[in-house]
Protein backbone atom coordinates (compact mmCIF):
# COMPACT_ATOMS: atom_id res chain seq x y z
CA UNK A 1 0.00 0.00 0.00
CA UNK A 2 2.30 2.30 0.67
CA UNK A 3 4.87 3.57 -1.66
CA UNK A 4 8.14 6.44 -2.30
CA UNK A 5 8.57 8.05 -5.56
CA UNK A 6 10.62 9.31 -7.99
CA UNK A 7 11.62 13.05 -9.45
CA UNK A 8 10.64 11.78 -12.57
CA UNK A 9 8.52 9.47 -14.71
CA UNK A 10 5.76 12.28 -14.80
CA UNK A 11 2.66 12.27 -17.47
CA UNK A 12 2.50 15.49 -17.75
CA UNK A 13 4.52 17.33 -20.04
CA UNK A 14 4.62 20.68 -17.85
CA UNK A 15 7.99 21.16 -15.62
CA UNK A 16 6.99 21.99 -12.72
CA UNK A 17 8.45 23.32 -9.11
CA UNK A 18 9.96 19.82 -6.84
CA UNK A 19 8.03 18.67 -3.62
CA UNK A 20 10.72 17.18 -1.54
CA UNK A 21 8.55 14.48 0.35
CA UNK A 22 9.05 12.44 3.34
CA UNK A 23 6.47 9.83 2.27
CA UNK A 24 3.36 8.40 0.43
CA UNK A 25 0.39 6.37 0.70
CA UNK A 26 -2.47 5.67 -1.91
CA UNK A 27 -5.13 5.16 0.32
CA UNK A 28 -5.47 5.61 4.14
CA UNK A 29 -8.07 5.84 6.17
CA UNK A 30 -6.64 7.56 9.13
CA UNK A 31 -5.89 10.69 8.02
CA UNK A 32 -8.91 12.46 6.75
CA UNK A 33 -12.71 12.13 5.70
CA UNK A 34 -12.84 8.57 3.73
CA UNK A 35 -10.67 6.97 2.14
CA UNK A 36 -7.70 9.30 1.08
CA UNK A 37 -4.09 9.45 -0.47
CA UNK A 38 -1.46 11.11 1.65
CA UNK A 39 1.60 13.15 1.24
CA UNK A 40 3.89 13.90 3.86
CA UNK A 41 6.43 16.49 2.57
CA UNK A 42 9.94 16.68 4.08
CA UNK A 43 10.99 19.53 5.95
CA UNK A 44 10.21 21.17 8.96
CA UNK A 45 12.06 23.66 11.18
CA UNK A 46 9.22 24.62 13.92
CA UNK A 47 11.02 21.89 16.16
CA UNK A 48 7.74 21.19 18.33
CA UNK A 49 8.95 18.88 21.54
CA UNK A 50 7.16 15.91 21.30
CA UNK A 51 6.88 15.60 17.03
CA UNK A 52 6.08 12.48 16.15
CA UNK A 53 7.37 13.01 13.04
CA UNK A 54 11.28 13.51 13.56
CA UNK A 55 12.29 11.52 10.53
CA UNK A 56 10.51 14.36 8.49
CA UNK A 57 12.05 17.50 9.96
CA UNK A 58 15.35 17.72 7.44
CA UNK A 59 15.21 19.31 4.63
CA UNK A 60 17.85 16.98 3.21
CA UNK A 61 15.77 14.12 3.50
CA UNK A 62 13.02 12.59 1.59
CA UNK A 63 12.75 12.76 -2.08
CA UNK A 64 12.29 15.03 -5.06
CA UNK A 65 8.82 14.56 -6.71
CA UNK A 66 8.33 16.61 -9.64
CA UNK A 67 4.52 18.24 -8.82
CA UNK A 68 2.94 17.64 -12.17
CA UNK A 69 4.31 14.12 -11.49
CA UNK A 70 3.00 13.77 -8.42
CA UNK A 71 -0.09 15.17 -9.58
CA UNK A 72 0.14 12.22 -12.31
CA UNK A 73 -0.24 10.33 -9.72
CA UNK A 74 -2.74 11.36 -7.28
CA UNK A 75 -5.00 11.83 -10.27
CA UNK A 76 -4.90 8.03 -11.22
CA UNK A 77 -6.04 7.37 -7.80
CA UNK A 78 -9.10 9.45 -8.23
CA UNK A 79 -11.71 6.65 -8.91
CA UNK A 80 -10.63 5.27 -5.44
CA UNK A 81 -9.88 7.89 -3.08
CA UNK A 82 -12.07 10.60 -1.28
CA UNK A 83 -9.38 13.20 -1.19
CA UNK A 84 -5.35 13.59 -1.06
CA UNK A 85 -4.22 14.93 2.70
CA UNK A 86 -0.87 16.64 2.83
CA UNK A 87 0.81 16.36 6.18
CA UNK A 88 4.31 16.71 6.84
CA UNK A 89 6.94 17.99 8.01
CA UNK A 90 5.54 21.66 7.57
CA UNK A 91 3.56 21.61 3.78
CA UNK A 92 3.76 25.82 3.67
CA UNK A 93 7.66 25.90 4.59
CA UNK A 94 7.70 24.69 0.38
CA UNK A 95 4.38 27.13 -0.56
CA UNK A 96 5.53 27.25 -4.46
CA UNK A 97 5.08 23.46 -5.21
CA UNK A 98 2.66 22.80 -2.89
CA UNK A 99 0.33 25.47 -4.92
CA UNK A 100 1.26 23.87 -7.83
CA UNK A 101 0.31 20.61 -6.36
CA UNK A 102 -3.04 22.04 -5.12
CA UNK A 103 -3.73 23.77 -8.42
CA UNK A 104 -3.15 20.69 -10.59
CA UNK A 105 -5.47 18.39 -7.96
CA UNK A 106 -7.78 20.65 -8.04
CA UNK A 107 -7.52 21.10 -12.27
CA UNK A 108 -7.93 17.47 -13.13
CA UNK A 109 -10.01 15.89 -10.06
CA UNK A 110 -12.64 16.44 -7.67
CA UNK A 111 -10.81 15.17 -5.09
CA UNK A 112 -11.35 16.77 -1.22
CA UNK A 113 -8.00 18.27 0.12
CA UNK A 114 -6.86 18.22 3.97
CA UNK A 115 -3.49 19.92 4.95
CA UNK A 116 -1.87 19.73 8.17
CA UNK A 117 0.28 22.85 9.33
CA UNK A 118 2.19 23.86 12.51
CA UNK A 119 1.82 27.63 12.02
CA UNK A 120 -1.58 29.00 12.62
CA UNK A 121 -3.73 30.61 10.48
CA UNK A 122 -2.81 34.23 11.39
CA UNK A 123 0.74 33.26 10.49
CA UNK A 124 0.07 31.49 7.07
CA UNK A 125 -1.86 34.64 5.76
CA UNK A 126 1.24 36.34 5.98
CA UNK A 127 2.32 34.38 2.94
CA UNK A 128 2.00 35.84 -0.55
CA UNK A 129 0.53 32.63 -1.50
CA UNK A 130 -2.09 32.06 1.47
CA UNK A 131 -4.84 33.20 -0.47
CA UNK A 132 -4.54 31.15 -3.69
CA UNK A 133 -3.14 28.23 -1.48
CA UNK A 134 -6.68 28.41 0.62
CA UNK A 135 -9.20 28.76 -2.36
CA UNK A 136 -7.77 24.85 -3.00
CA UNK A 137 -8.02 23.81 0.64
CA UNK A 138 -11.62 22.25 2.27
CA UNK A 139 -9.86 21.27 6.04
CA UNK A 140 -6.56 23.18 7.05
CA UNK A 141 -5.24 21.88 10.90
CA UNK A 142 -3.38 24.51 11.85
CA UNK A 143 -1.17 25.12 15.16
CA UNK A 144 2.01 24.18 16.70
CA UNK A 145 1.65 20.30 18.45
CA UNK A 146 1.87 21.34 22.00
CA UNK A 147 2.45 18.03 23.91
CA UNK A 148 1.16 19.27 27.30
CA UNK A 149 -1.96 19.50 25.81
CA UNK A 150 -1.87 16.34 23.44
CA UNK A 151 -5.31 15.24 22.28
CA UNK A 152 -5.00 12.69 19.29
CA UNK A 153 -8.45 12.72 18.14
CA UNK A 154 -10.26 14.16 15.65
CA UNK A 155 -6.81 14.51 13.46
CA UNK A 156 -5.94 16.88 16.10
CA UNK A 157 -2.79 15.93 17.85
CA UNK A 158 -2.93 19.12 20.37
CA UNK A 159 -5.93 20.52 22.15
CA UNK A 160 -4.75 24.02 20.48
CA UNK A 161 -4.51 23.19 17.29
CA UNK A 162 -7.69 24.34 15.12
CA UNK A 163 -9.48 23.31 12.06
CA UNK A 164 -10.28 25.69 9.79
CA UNK A 165 -13.32 24.60 7.45
CA UNK A 166 -12.75 26.54 4.21
CA UNK A 167 -15.58 25.32 1.94
CA UNK A 168 -18.86 23.32 2.86
CA UNK A 169 -17.52 20.05 2.17
CA UNK A 170 -16.98 18.60 5.41
CA UNK A 171 -18.18 19.36 9.25
CA UNK A 172 -16.45 18.96 12.88
CA UNK A 173 -18.37 15.79 12.79
CA UNK A 174 -16.67 14.45 9.56
CA UNK A 175 -13.12 14.73 11.93
CA UNK A 176 -14.82 13.39 14.78
CA UNK A 177 -15.09 9.83 13.32
CA UNK A 178 -11.69 9.42 11.95
CA UNK A 179 -10.01 6.34 13.54
CA UNK A 180 -7.07 7.43 15.95
CA UNK A 181 -5.03 5.39 14.06
CA UNK A 182 -4.47 2.74 11.56
CA UNK A 183 -1.87 -0.31 10.58
CA UNK A 184 -1.63 -1.66 7.77
CA UNK A 185 -0.01 -5.15 7.06
CA UNK A 186 0.99 -5.76 3.73
CA UNK A 187 1.42 -9.54 2.32
CA UNK A 188 5.07 -9.20 2.24
CA UNK A 189 4.89 -8.64 5.91
CA UNK A 190 5.87 -4.92 5.77
CA UNK A 191 3.91 -2.17 8.03
CA UNK A 192 2.92 1.27 7.88
CA UNK A 193 1.58 2.94 10.43
CA UNK A 194 -0.10 6.28 10.56
CA UNK A 195 -2.86 8.44 12.12
CA UNK A 196 -3.29 10.93 14.92
CA UNK A 197 -2.39 8.61 17.73
CA UNK A 198 0.45 6.78 16.82
CA UNK A 199 1.07 3.30 18.05
CA UNK A 200 4.52 2.60 19.43
CA UNK A 201 6.15 -0.11 17.53
CA UNK A 202 8.71 -1.73 19.10
CA UNK A 203 12.03 -2.41 16.69
CA UNK A 204 12.79 -4.89 19.43
CA UNK A 205 9.20 -6.89 19.18
CA UNK A 206 8.31 -6.37 15.67
CA UNK A 207 11.76 -5.66 13.92
CA UNK A 208 12.40 -2.91 11.79
CA UNK B 1 0.88 16.17 11.77
CA UNK B 2 -0.02 12.61 11.24
CA UNK B 3 1.91 10.03 11.85
CA UNK B 4 3.69 7.82 9.62
CA UNK B 5 6.09 4.84 10.26
CA UNK B 6 7.26 2.40 7.90
CA UNK B 7 8.81 -0.83 9.53
CA UNK B 8 9.83 -4.34 8.19
CA UNK B 9 8.81 -7.10 10.05
CA UNK B 10 11.80 -9.25 11.25
CA UNK B 11 10.63 -12.40 13.65
CA UNK B 12 11.42 -10.84 17.26
CA UNK B 13 8.36 -12.00 19.44
CA UNK B 14 8.18 -15.81 20.01
CA UNK B 15 4.63 -16.14 21.02
CA UNK B 16 3.38 -14.60 17.49
CA UNK B 17 5.98 -16.23 15.78
CA UNK B 18 4.21 -19.74 16.87
CA UNK B 19 0.74 -18.29 16.41
CA UNK B 20 1.85 -17.47 12.74
CA UNK B 21 2.62 -20.91 12.22
CA UNK B 22 -0.13 -22.24 13.78
CA UNK B 23 -2.43 -19.82 11.18
CA UNK B 24 -0.28 -21.87 8.28
CA UNK B 25 -1.10 -25.14 9.69
CA UNK B 26 2.09 -26.01 11.62
CA UNK B 27 0.56 -27.43 15.10
CA UNK B 28 2.97 -29.24 16.52
CA UNK B 29 5.53 -26.47 17.94
CA UNK B 30 7.80 -26.40 20.21
CA UNK B 31 9.60 -23.70 21.88
CA UNK B 32 12.66 -22.78 24.48
CA UNK B 33 15.16 -20.38 25.66
CA UNK B 34 17.95 -22.92 25.34
CA UNK B 35 18.22 -23.95 21.80
CA UNK B 36 17.19 -27.44 20.98
CA UNK B 37 18.44 -29.78 17.83
CA UNK B 38 16.64 -30.00 14.94
CA UNK B 39 16.26 -33.85 13.64
CA UNK B 40 17.01 -32.98 10.35
CA UNK B 41 18.39 -34.57 7.14
CA UNK B 42 20.58 -37.44 8.57
CA UNK B 43 24.08 -35.84 9.47
CA UNK B 44 22.83 -32.49 9.84
CA UNK B 45 23.21 -30.54 13.25
CA UNK B 46 21.26 -27.65 13.46
CA UNK B 47 19.31 -26.24 16.40
CA UNK B 48 16.88 -23.68 16.94
CA UNK B 49 14.96 -22.15 19.84
CA UNK B 50 11.33 -22.63 17.78
CA UNK B 51 10.99 -26.46 16.46
CA UNK B 52 8.46 -27.52 14.09
CA UNK B 53 8.10 -31.21 14.37
CA UNK B 54 7.89 -32.91 10.88
CA UNK B 55 4.54 -33.35 9.19
CA UNK B 56 2.61 -33.17 5.96
CA UNK B 57 4.00 -30.43 4.86
CA UNK B 58 7.60 -30.33 5.68
CA UNK B 59 9.78 -33.83 6.06
CA UNK B 60 12.38 -32.85 8.56
CA UNK B 61 11.97 -30.43 11.33
CA UNK B 62 12.65 -26.94 10.79
CA UNK B 63 13.34 -24.41 13.13
CA UNK B 64 13.94 -20.18 14.35
CA UNK B 65 17.11 -19.66 15.68
CA UNK B 66 17.41 -16.66 18.25
CA UNK B 67 20.62 -14.25 17.50
CA UNK B 68 22.24 -12.21 19.51
CA UNK B 69 19.86 -9.27 18.57
CA UNK B 70 17.02 -11.24 19.38
CA UNK B 71 15.31 -12.10 16.29
CA UNK B 72 14.55 -15.05 15.31
CA UNK B 73 15.85 -16.70 11.56
CA UNK B 74 14.54 -19.83 9.62
CA UNK B 75 16.65 -22.85 9.47
CA UNK B 76 15.17 -24.95 6.77
CA UNK B 77 16.64 -28.08 5.30
CA UNK B 78 17.02 -27.90 1.27
CA UNK B 79 14.44 -30.66 0.87
CA UNK B 80 12.17 -28.33 2.65
CA UNK B 81 12.41 -25.51 0.96
CA UNK B 82 10.43 -26.03 -2.18
CA UNK B 83 7.30 -25.46 -0.25
CA UNK B 84 9.13 -23.50 2.67
CA UNK B 85 10.49 -20.93 0.78
CA UNK B 86 10.54 -17.28 0.43
CA UNK B 87 6.92 -17.03 -0.55
CA UNK B 88 5.85 -19.11 2.30
CA UNK B 89 7.84 -16.99 4.87
CA UNK B 90 6.26 -13.88 3.42
CA UNK B 91 2.81 -15.59 4.53
CA UNK B 92 4.34 -16.10 7.53
CA UNK B 93 5.52 -12.35 7.71
CA UNK B 94 2.12 -11.18 7.37
CA UNK B 95 0.52 -13.57 10.06
CA UNK B 96 2.97 -12.95 12.46
CA UNK B 97 3.22 -8.94 11.74
CA UNK B 98 -0.79 -9.52 12.38
CA UNK B 99 -0.05 -11.02 15.62
CA UNK B 100 2.04 -9.22 16.77
CA UNK B 101 0.55 -5.85 15.86
CA UNK B 102 -2.63 -7.07 17.72
CA UNK B 103 -0.94 -7.99 20.91
CA UNK B 104 0.20 -4.47 21.03
CA UNK B 105 -2.44 -2.49 20.04
CA UNK B 106 -3.94 -4.02 23.02
CA UNK B 107 -1.73 -3.47 25.40
CA UNK B 108 -2.00 0.23 24.63
CA UNK B 109 -5.56 0.32 24.73
CA UNK B 110 -7.07 0.78 21.41
CA UNK B 111 -10.01 -1.11 19.92
CA UNK B 112 -9.24 -2.76 17.15
CA UNK B 113 -11.30 -3.17 13.89
CA UNK B 114 -9.94 -5.53 10.91
CA UNK B 115 -10.11 -4.88 7.16
CA UNK B 116 -9.19 -7.11 4.41
CA UNK B 117 -8.06 -5.64 1.76
CA UNK B 118 -8.13 -7.17 -2.08
CA UNK B 119 -4.42 -7.59 -2.57
CA UNK B 120 -3.98 -9.68 0.97
CA UNK B 121 -3.27 -6.67 3.14
CA UNK B 122 -4.60 -6.23 6.30
CA UNK B 123 -5.89 -2.91 7.07
CA UNK B 124 -6.20 -2.21 11.43
CA UNK B 125 -8.27 0.55 12.09
CA UNK B 126 -7.99 1.84 15.88
CA UNK B 127 -9.65 3.76 18.48
CA UNK B 128 -8.30 4.63 21.89
CA UNK B 129 -10.78 3.18 24.54
CA UNK B 130 -12.61 5.15 26.92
Amino acid sequence: MGERGPRTGSRSSRAGPALRVHGFLAASRANGPGVRAVVWVQGCSLGCPGCFNPASHSFAGGEEWSTPGLGDRIAALAPDVEGITISGGEPFLQPAALLDLLREIRRRTRLSVVVFSGFSLAELSRLPEFPELREHIDILLAGRFVAAERLARGLLGSANKVPHFFTDRYSPDDLRNVPDCEVVINPDGTLVATGIDPVAMSPQELGK
Amino acid sequence: MSHYTRIRTRFADREALQKALEDLGFDDVVSGDDPMPLRGYPGAQGQAHVVVRAGEQNQYEFGFLREADGTYVARIEAVDRGKLGAAWLSRLALRYAYHATVSRLHDQGFDVVEERQQDGAIRLLMRRMA
